[in-house]
């Protein structure tokens, strides 16, 4: 009877290895990320996360292979075959060559990771700097306007002959008001770097290293408060408190140069242009 | 002196003769004593600070109060499933499990003492470094250090009344149980005290703006906003905890076992330990992710401080710390699959669910901001992967976690029907199979139900949202109808004998619904209805407990006294399965090193958050590396300790003579 043919445990592991780390991290990654994000090059991976993702592999490779005895036994067999068998010359001189070249190649890889050549170390950088607790309680007024903010409104637009009806229609109105007023601002102070579609490609955004931030990322405003982005707005880069550096930001301290109401309204402008709603903080349960 | 001698005394007489005996008294008297010494003192004369030998006081109270922590967490633990394998053993009536009751409770005695001995020190350290802080302290809890006081002469009359009589009671298994829930009542009440201290110091409560000083009452500063989400947390995590530390016991007691009958007993017992561990461990990380919501939603600067700010690399090594507790567990349940006949018709599912716990892990433990250089910065064209970004989100980490523990418990599944045939009739086994199963489908599918209702009919403004946000509500809310629409059709295969058929699309329906479309969509809901996702979180969350009760509710039904295809080989286990339960001890404790640091750390320069400002020295943040350093130095003086606990409490054992080798058998799953 003709005998199924099977691959040996440890070819399996090596194989897999290589094509999930070669071919799916190194490879399909990187083209399905041009791929999502319509970018013309390919999107490789950080050495960061590719060394985290090589450490997992190896350990689930481990734990694949030693959490049982006939795959223990499997993966090790071509290895004892290939070292123990003492009668084989062709094996013999087969694994002088691994002996002697095993050393040689971990030695140069070594020797390659540690030759002094110029290259920048990684940073590890936090996201979100800290923020002093007096910053943490406050709100928009733009946003949050009150009941006498409305009736002044509504009292104002009657008299230039543009009443509106109800309190409902005239909050929203004055907060329309304010977001316009907050995007022209943003337009004059923002834009240059943010980008007219806040998206962190302005037109001076090629100029930094570490580019400003695209206030369309996902993980961006939706994580943070309002009260938060006032005072990076506020504090910038280098107004930041002790506490909340070293942080790279090249943003610069905009409660020098813009008042405590243009701050708010420049982040009404902000929220609407980048399509984000501002983190509501919770209630407790 | 005198007084040393009369509760010494009172020890005696409850029966111990354990170096305890002097210690325990003398933990108290601390207590007591430190307590008086704030209240007699002159708060204007005391200085704010002193240091500890000149060093760092800091570093000294860490230190000293992580080691009480560990110590405490194992006492607290380990009665609560000694208590209710007991009663297993009295149900069953197999005598086995009165053992290793008996045996896990055996732990205790010396451990016990031992977190008194460093209970004492914690508070003479705490009332002679910190004085400002603790005057502060017991204006708000005075009354409360004496009912915690009172509460551990309980926990110790319990304690050693439940070991030392457990062979007198032989015959009232009532007595004893009751001694036993008796102490676990009182050990969680002790917990609960404790830890309202600690939450009071992240969200105090009842102070006066103007003056910042305490005015409200005792039960007001008890009650504070965090003290219930740590509560939850730190009950689970102690079951954890303490079943894997006693799993290191009988890891060792194994492996330097010299017959087969021990190293069957105490392979049975590494098992028992893990499996507590694991069925607790489960329910973590939403416990988790309840108190960092609440930590959130008590202040947004501690919140972001948490997870995206100075603590955020901190988190990324937690993170490590909980996937590695999850795959080791799973690790050393397939290491033990080799001991059961039948096991093999499963080894090919392994590599599946392995498969996805490494996928979910690497997901798991990306950060949002990767660590980079510049040329990799200027190649991506920002700080973030353009993709990659995408798992460090909260959403992709709620989604991946509940697939890894949907993948465990799956491994679980596994292991338990590894040595059964084919499944039998529900029909033969009349009522109460159908019982067994309706029961909990009931309760859990009727809570989804009312769960999934509550969010297709909920007006937004409950949740802080505008009207045009309702129809974020919707997907939520229909993946829950569906969810309960296959507990449903599950139940009814199960009834029509095909069970099997009803756990599979159980499965799968919970896997695609929690994993991928909730947590796919919880990316919308981030960005557009942020306050709405944590409950989407729940409605994950619930979706994967539903599936766990009802599939298991199914299996315990289609198995029950299903033909076993061989009797379990308790203590035919390799030397590394052994090793896998050291080491998953070892990781608890650096796991609960690192999140006790973040959680107390996010005071920063806070004692008491916001009220209380820390103008030491020492009021700086330490660096992980630091945290590193003195979070391994904790959990090797842990490990010594404990070993040195465990000795003392063999050698009031009566050593047997070894047995002959002959082939290991005892007992099944």
């Amino acid at each position: 009877m003709k005998g199924k043919f099977e691959i040996n445990m440890f070819w399996k592991v090596v194989v897999f290895y290589l094509v999930f780390y070669y071919g799916g991290l190194e490879v399909l990654f990187p083209l399905i990320s041009k791929w999502a994000v319509g970018s013309t090059d390919m999107l490789h991976m950080p050495a960061a996360a590719l060394a985290m993702y090589r450490a997992l592999i190896f350990t689930g490779l481990f734990i694949y292979i030693s959490s049982s005895a006939d795959r223990r036994k499997a993966f090790m067999e071509p290895l004892v075959r290939f070292f123990g068998d003492t009668e084989n010359k062709t094996l013999a001189t087969m694994r002088m060559g691994v002996l002697v070249a095993l050393p040689l190649v971990v030695g140069a890889g070594y020797f390659s990771d540690g030759i002094p050549r110029l290259i920048s170390p990684a940073g590890v950088r936090i996201q979100h700097p800290t923020m002093p607790g007096s910053y943490e309680g406050l709100l928009s007024p733009f946003r949050n306007v009150s009941e006498k903010q409305v009736q002044d409104f509504q009292s104002r637009k009657a008299e230039e002959g543009q009443p509106i009806a109800g309190p409902e229609d005239a909050r929203k109105a004055l907060v329309e008001k304010h977001t316009r007023e907050g995007a022209s601002l943003y337009a004059i102070n923002c834009r240059p770097c943010h980008g007219m579609q806040a998206n962190g490609e302005g037109p001076m955004a090629r100029g930094f290293r570490l580019k400003p931030a695209n206030f369309r990322d996902p993980g961006l405003l939706p994580t943070i408060v309002e009260s938060y982005a006032f005072w990076r707005v506020s504090k910038g880069g280098p107004g930041l408190s002790s506490a909340a550096t070293p942080w790279d930001s090249a943003m610069p301290i905009w409660e020098l140069n813009l008042t405590e109401e243009e701050r708010w309204k420049v982040l009404l402008g902000e929220y609407f242009i980048s399509g984000v709603n501002p983190r509501e903080p919770e209630k407790h349960e | 002196m005198r007084l040393i001698n009369i509760i010494s005394r009172l020890f005696r007489i409850a029966g111990t003769s354990l170096p305890g005996s002097r210690v325990l008294p003398l933990a108290l008297l601390a207590l007591l004593a430190g307590a008086g010494c704030v209240f007699g003192a002159e708060p204007a004369a005391a200085p704010e600070y002193r240091t500890f030998f000149g060093l760092d006081p800091r570093t000294a109270v860490w230190i000293v109060a992580e080691l009480h922590l560990l110590f405490g967490a194992f006492v607290l633990g380990v009665p609560m499933f000694a208590v209710i394998i007991e009663i297993v053993g009295v149900i069953t009536k197999e005598e086995r499990y009165d053992r290793l009751a008996k045996d896990f409770t055996r732990l205790l005695s010396a451990s016990f003492a031992t977190t008194a001995a460093l209970g004492g020190l914690l508070t003479f350290m705490l009332f002679s470094l910190y004085p400002k802080l603790m005057g502060f302290l017991m204006g708000a809890f005075g009354k409360g250090f004496y009912i915690y006081a009172l509460f551990f002469f309980a926990e110790t009359f319990t304690l050693y009344f439940y070991y030392y009589s457990w062979e007198r009671t032989k015959n009232k298994k009532g007595i004893h149980i009751t001694a036993g829930v008796m102490l676990n009542v009182v050990g969680i009440i002790i917990l609960l005290i404790a830890n309202s201290w600690a939450t009071y110091m992240m969200s105090p409560t009842g102070i006066n703006p103007e003056t910042m000083k305490f005015e409200g009452t005792t039960w007001e500063a008890i009650y504070n906003p965090l003290w219930n989400p740590v509560n939850l947390h730190r009950v689970l995590g102690n079951l954890v905890f303490g079943g894997l530390v006693a799993g290191t016991y009988a890891a060792i007691k194994f492996l330097v076992s010299d017959n087969d009958e021990d190293r069957a007993h105490y392979d049975w017992m590494g098992y028992v330990g893990n499996f507590i561990a694991m069925s607790s461990l489960i329910l973590l990380p939403f416990a988790g992710y309840y108190l960092g919501r609440e930590v959130y939603s008590y202040s947004p600067v501690m919140g972001n401080n948490m997870m995206g700010g100075a603590f955020s690399w901190t988190f990324i090594i937690q993170a490590i710390g909980i996937g590695g507790l999850l795959i080791l567990g799973n690790f050393y349940l397939w290491l033990g699959m080799d001991r059961i006949p039948g096991a093999e018709r499963y080894q090919t599912y392994i590599k599946f669910v392995l498969f996805i716990l490494v996928i979910s892990f690497m997901i798991w433990l990306t950060p949002h901001n990767l660590p980079l250089s510049s040329e990799e910065q200027v190649r991506m064209g920002g700080q973030y992967h353009p993709t990659l970004k995408y798992f460090g989100l909260m959403p992709a980490k709620n989604a991946v976690i509940n697939f890894m523990i949907l993948s465990t418990f799956f491994s679980f599944l596994l292991y338990r029907r590894a040595n059964v045939a084919d499944a039998v009739s529900v029909r033969a086994q009349g009522n109460m199979a159908r019982g067994i199963v309706l029961v909990p489908t009931l309760m859990i599918g009727g809570f989804i139900l009312y769960y999934g209702l509550w969010l297709l009919t909920v007006d937004p403004a409950v949740l802080d949202l505008d009207a045009s946000k309702a129809g974020y509500f919707l997907l939520p809310g229909l993946a829950l109808l569906g969810q309960v629409g296959f507990i449903a059709l599950a139940v009814v295969l199960t009834f029509k004998e095909k069970g099997r058929l009803g756990q599979g699309l159980l499965f799968g329906y919970t896997a695609i619904n929690t994993v991928f479309i909730l947590g796919i969509y919880g990316f919308v809901v981030m960005a557009e209805a942020s306050p709405l996702l944590r409950n989407l979180a729940v409605a994950q969350w619930i979706s994967l407990l539903s599936c766990i009760i009802v599939n298991s509710a199914i299996d315990i039904v289609i198995f029950r006294g299903a033909k076993s295809l061989g009797k379990l080989k308790w203590g035919r286990m390799p030397a590394i399965s052994q090793y896998v339960l050291i080491l998953l001890s070892i990781w608890a404790v650096l796991t609960m090193g690192i999140m006790g640091f973040i959680r107390s750390g996010l005071r920063e320069n806070w004692h008491i958050y916001g009220v209380l400002e820390d103008t030491s020295e020492w009021a700086f943040t330490p660096t992980n590396a630091y945290a590193a350093k003195v979070i391994g130095l904790c959990a090797l003086i842990f490990f010594v300790l404990v070993f040195i606990a465990f000795w003392l409490a063999e050698m009031g054992e009566k050593k047997k003579p070894a047995k002959p080798a002959k082939p290991a058998a005892s007992g099944g799953g």
